[in-house]
């Protein structure tokens, strides 16, 4: 049943991921975009990181997704024409995608310890968001501070870039 | 104080003489006058008194250098008879010319430098006699070519004394390299700098093989070459006449130029066993012997014409050592030129400061009724120089020089015949000399107001002159040489050296008596057989050369290879660089990519 | 064949998923977009903790949430930095007019 679900699930992702990719329009990619985060989400709850998956949602899906959106709508952008073939890009682009490709299968399948399965977790009934919770504020004080900073020089940045001009 | 300290005490008197004079001397001229010539009166009378001791060959020696069984530099005196003499010489006529100082440079400019640098001399002088082995009269060698350089530069304000001083002490230099590799193969093969020690292993040198030995013996000859103004080192002796004639009469006469001569006889029991080297040091001697006697008779100044007196007679002396048996052969001609000599410098002297400092003979004349002393002293000088003598008797150059072209006669007929001619040559420039200044009639103002000299400068002339005429007669130099056995020459020699000096007298009677210009006019003796030009020449041809190529290796070299290479390259690599900068934000993140791809690859993958 | 989902098959996802991403990267043209797939490569890698935070359990048999704190700031990091590069490229189209990747080469030698 577990396997089954992942591969829906995974299949799902990867399908919309490459739509992303692949899809003229800048309004599809984003759709698809947003259906491959959900289903990413949904692997994440079959991890047990419910807390991950619903912030996925909540913050990707929910947050960054529309800004792309409102983003797009404000500029207006049409569909993509096709210019001529640009052969060395897609040359070298293909190149370095097959050696990651490459290089991916044979870490993955030559390492032992990968193989394993999903061991059980010990005390399931302790939520993982209050594990997370302890996690962050015990052992990651500092890191939890410093992205709050982070994100008020983002603001801060994202105000002044969108300034017409500076007096 | 016995024989051990006195050495001592003579080698460093006039080095504290030198020292005093240096701090105090500029403010008193007596006193500066006064030490110098306390300290040659002091070495003076402790050299007599020394000579009458017996010898003590290792007086004494203290350790500069010890290095066991590698390389010992001692300080340390060797007094011989060798020694002996050669103190005798240095140390008598140095209070007289000392003394004659006094009245010559009486208005001269630098009065204490004068006495200190003299001094100086003096102490080096004694060092290169005193020594005991090679390496401590090598660095009196070069000190006495410092004192020099200081004495011939005394009127350095004049551009052709400085000159003067800088030729004599660079080629001195040269021949010096020669010597010190000469001491250093000596060394490598015996393993000491010692005499006495060299000597003991005279048969390990000769079992270096004879080649080895030979060219050891030429190259410590070199320091000869250059020290006594040997062909074709000589050139600097007649450009050392700029320093005051004192100086000249001091050193560059009677007994730096001799130094030269003493360190063969020093060495002569290792010369005795090289044939071959004593065979190029008897033709250098008697090539230069022929070259000079040629000069001197076209020099129109009277100092030069004793300068090539000089260098002739020098190289009568090594001529000397390269026929005679024993070194005492040369060194009796070596003590007897030392006085006569000495006494023509001064005298020329006395004429130089009665013509108000004017040098040039045709300027000069019928100068024996104003300067009768000087004239008698001179004559007495030229008769001894030209070796005036008949049978057993005559003057002191008759016995010393005689004897050596008679054992040159014997051991290398034609270097002998070269000699007797050279007799022949010094008769007729030395009548030549007395003609012109002394006969005819003034040729100038000065000659017309001459008048003799101070007392302070007639008499040591004088006392110079007693030895000129009998410092030669066998009852006198029998207590200061051995000469051994006689040389097997034919008895004409004799009255062809008799016949030479009257001849030439006698040309110069006919040429000179009444000449009012020289009649004789060969530039290529008054040119000194141009050598200087070829010096010149040289020294031009080496110093363009070397500019030429230094220029060369620098622009080829330091420019191209080292400046301009790596700035072109740089240049191109940034050049080339250049074209990944696409613009292309895609471009760089493929660039980004592979790179990534890489380094997993390297790390991971491997 | 095993009945659940081993590490590997995570692993595979996470990977193809990147790659995907990463071609996006250097193949489409319009700016937004390789943005969009940029974003796909964080989440590729978020993948990938979240697994091994789950299949790496401490001693005392719990998951180890090191890897899902770090996907909770990889989250917060990747909001800000699309905030902020959406600012950039709207300012960038306002003063060029295009989105388009190969009009913007000004850097170009």
């Amino acid at each position: 049943m577990q396997l089954i679900l992942f591969w829906i699930f995974a299949i799902l992702m990867l399908a919309f991921g490459a739509g992303v990719v692949l899809l003229r329009n800048p309004v599809s990619s984003a759709l698809s975009l947003v259906m491959s985060f959900v289903a990413l989400a949904a692997l994440f709850i079959t991890l047990d990181a419910f807390f991950i998956g619903i912030i996925q949602i909540l913050v990707y899906a929910g947050a960054v997704m529309v800004l792309f959106l409102f983003i797009i709508m404000l500029l207006d952008l049409r569909s993509e024409q096709t210019r001529r073939l640009n052969l060395a890009a897609w040359t070298g682009g293909g190149l370095v995608v097959a050696g990651f490709l490459g290089l991916l299968a044979r870490v993955i399948f030559t390492e032992p310890g990968f193989a394993i399965e999903k061991p059980p977790i010990s005390q399931p009934e302790i939520s993982d968001v209050s594990m997370v919770g302890w996690a962050l504020f015990e052992r990651f004080t500092l890191p939890f501070q410093i992205i709050g900073v982070l994100l008020l020089v983002a603001t801060i940045g994202v105000v002044l870039l969108s300034k017409k001009e500076l007096k | 104080m016995n024989a051990a300290t006195i050495p001592w005490i003579i080698l460093f008197a006039p080095l504290v003489a030198a020292a005093l004079v240096l701090f105090f001397g500029r403010y008193s001229k007596p006193l500066s006058a006064g030490l110098a010539i306390g300290a040659a009166a002091l070495c003076g009378v402790l050299s007599w008194w020394l000579f009458f001791q017996p010898d003590a060959v290792e007086a004494n020696r203290v350790f500069w250098i010890n290095i066991p069984g590698v390389f010992s530099v001692p300080i340390g005196m060797t007094v011989d008879s060798l020694s002996k003499v050669m103190l005798l010489v240095v140390n008598t006529i140095a209070p007289i010319v000392f003394i004659y100082s006094l009245g010559y440079m009486a208005h001269e400019e630098g009065y204490w430098r004068y006495f200190a640098g003299l001094a100086l001399f003096l102490f080096s002088m004694l060092g290169i006699v005193l020594a005991d082995n090679f390496v401590m009269m090598f660095i009196f060698w070069e000190l006495v070519g410092v004192s020099s350089y200081i004495l011939i530069g005394h009127y350095y304000s004049r551009n052709s004394a400085a000159e003067a001083s800088k030729q004599a002490f660079l080629v001195n230099r040269i021949g010096d390299f020669g010597f010190m590799l000469g001491i250093l193969m000596i060394w490598l093969a015996t393993g000491t700098v010692i005499f006495s020690e060299i000597f003991e292993k005279i048969p390990v040198l000769q079992g270096g093989g004879a080649l080895y030995l030979t060219v050891a013996c030429v190259l410590v000859f070199c320091g000869t070459i250059g020290k006594s103004a040997q062909m074709p080192l000589h050139v600097w002796l007649p450009n050392s006449m700029e320093g005051p004639t004192p100086v000249s009469s001091l050193l560059h006469a009677a007994t730096m130029v001799a130094a030269g001569v003493y360190m063969l006889a020093r060495f002569f029991p290792v010369l005795v066993v090289t044939p071959m080297a004593m065979e190029v040091i008897a033709w250098v001697g008697g090539i230069t012997c022929l070259a000079a006697g040629l000069m001197a008779t076209q020099q129109n100044d009277i100092k030069r014409i004793l300068a090539y007196s000089t260098i002739s007679q020098l190289g009568y002396m090594v001529l000397g050592i390269g026929v005679a048996p024993n070194p005492d052969v040369p060194m009796f001609h070596l003590f007897t030129h030392a006085f006569f000599k000495c006494l023509l410098f001064l005298c020329a002297g006395s004429v130089i400061v009665g013509m108000h400092h004017e040098q040039d003979i045709w300027k000069m004349g019928a100068l024996k009724n104003k300067m009768p002393f000087t004239f008698l002293c001179t004559v007495i000088g030229a008769l001894a120089l030209s070796g005036f003598g008949f049978g057993p008797i005559g003057f002191s150059g008759f016995y010393s020089k005689d004897l050596i072209i008679l054992w040159a006669v014997d051991k290398a007929p034609i270097l002998g015949w070269i000699a007797v001619l050279t007799a022949g040559l010094t008769s007729f420039y030395m009548f030549r000399l007395l003609y012109v200044v002394f006969g005819g009639m003034p040729r100038s103002d000065h000659a017309k107001h001459a008048g003799e000299s101070p007392r302070v400068m007639v008499v040591p002339l004088l006392l110079l002159s007693i030895p000129a005429i009998g410092a030669g007669w066998p009852f006198v130099e029998r207590h200061f040489f051995q000469l051994g056995e006689h040389p097997h020459a034919p008895g004409v020699v004799h009255l062809v050296l008799l016949a030479m000096f009257l001849g030439g007298w006698a040309l110069a009677w006919s040429l000179y008596r009444r000449a009012e210009k020289d009649p004789l006019v060969i530039p290529l003796f008054a040119n000194r057989l141009y050598i200087d030009n070829l010096y010149t020449w040289l020294v031009r041809i080496f110093q363009d050369g070397l500019a030429w190529l230094s220029g060369w290796a620098d622009r080829w070299v330091v420019d191209l290879l080292v400046v301009q290479v790596p700035s072109k390259l740089t240049w191109a690599c940034g050049y080339v660089l250049r074209f990944l900068q696409l613009g292309n934000i895609q471009a760089y993140a493929f660039f980004f990519g592979a790179g990534v791809l890489g380094l997993i690859y390297l790390l991971i993958a491997r | 064949m095993s009945m659940t989902p081993t590490l590997a098959h995570y692993l595979v996802a996470s990977g193809l998923l990147f790659t995907i991403g990463l071609a996006g990267v250097l193949l489409r043209r319009n700016i937004i977009v390789i943005f969009m797939c940029l974003e796909l490569m964080l989440n590729a890698a978020n993948l990938s903790l979240v697994a091994f935070s789950r299949f790496n359990l401490t001693v005392e048999g719990m998951p180890n949430y090191s890897g899902q704190v770090l996907v909770f700031f990889i989250i917060t990091v990747a909001a800000a930095e699309v905030a902020v590069g959406l600012a950039i490229i709207v300012a960038l189209f306002r003063a060029r007019q295009t989105t388009h990747v190969e009009d913007l080469n000004s850097m170009k030698f």
